[in-house]
């Protein structure tokens, strides 16, 4: 119950919505069934959040795909020529985690999705620009799901605080 | 001509009109599934509400927020005078395609 109330609360699912799961649940009802109704309170979610406000979201991706280029280049020229182990690694961490805080704070409806969003995009665009070399798949899938998990923190970062949650006995 | 209403559209505006003036999510879903035996997701019953609030066919005001629900308030929803217009729209169009077709007649088919 923990788990799903979290995501609900960091996947901005409607607190009405909440609350009648938690009312639901309170009955007797499934962990299975409660998965099942998390995951379609999020996917609603994210097609309100995303959807409804889609001009703004396409402005969040953008923006991060911009930035992404942009901190690259600048991180680069800052660093020259020492861009080595361990402020390398540091700005590895600290890039995706940065630019996932941007792109959920211009898409304050759907901070979470509009971040997975942009590295979904990312990493697509990513696999396109490989498509002749499929050698480089592992390598990409290997690094997207490092920058996946990153750009997730960003984009948890950047989730409003809601009030504390509060679970029935 | 009135914009067409979907087969959910119309259940969740029937479980509304039954449940007045205490429809709310829970009983929205268990009122669809007992009477209308099909089972919706509570998020696709918000869902369906949202877009029929966008359309004008419902409002929804918020009540208080108890303990039993996390803290979380109840959102009842209520049925406006243009959702009730579409509802006995669709009916009479329901009724004019039924009538007079013998295969739709009797439970056998």
């Amino acid at each position: 119950m923990k788990v799903a109330l979290w995501l609900m609360n960091r996947f901005q699912v409607d607190s009405s919505l909440t609350g009648d799961l938690i009312e639901e649940w309170a009955t007797g009802r499934s962990t299975k069934w409660l998965l099942w109704q998390t995951c379609v309170a999020i996917m609603s979610a994210l097609w309100t959040g995303l959807w409804h406000h889609k001009l703004r979201t396409l402005g969040a991706v953008a923006a991060g795909l911009f930035g992404w280029g942009l901190l690259l280049n600048a991180f680069t020229y800052a660093l020259s020529p020492f861009p080595h182990f361990p402020i390398g690694l540091l700005l590895f961490v600290l890039r995706p985690i940065v630019l996932g805080w941007i792109v959920g704070r211009l898409q304050p409806t759907q901070p979470l999705g509009t971040a997975l969003l942009f590295i979904a995009v990312f990493i697509s665009v990513a696999l396109w620009n490989s498509r002749h070399s499929p050698a480089a798949y592992g390598v990409i899938l290997l690094l997207g799901s490092w920058l996946t998990l990153t750009t997730i923190v960003g984009g948890l970062l950047a989730t409003r605080k809601r009030n504390s949650i509060l679970i029935p006995g | 001509m009135h914009p067409s209403l979907s087969d959910s559209e119309l259940l969740i505006l029937l479980a509304l009109v039954r449940l007045a003036p205490n429809a709310y999510g829970v009983p929205i879903a268990r009122e669809i599934a007992e009477r209308g035996k099909r089972n919706f997701a509570l998020g696709r019953v918000y869902s369906v509400l949202e877009r029929l609030e966008k359309k004008g066919l419902v409002r929804s005001e918020l009540g208080e927020a108890t303990a039993e629900r996390g803290g979380r308030a109840k959102r009842f929803f209520h049925i406006t005078a243009r959702g009730l217009r579409e509802i006995r729209a669709t009916r009479e169009s329901l009724i004019r395609m039924w009538d007079g077709v013998p295969q739709l007649e009797g439970g056998k088919a």
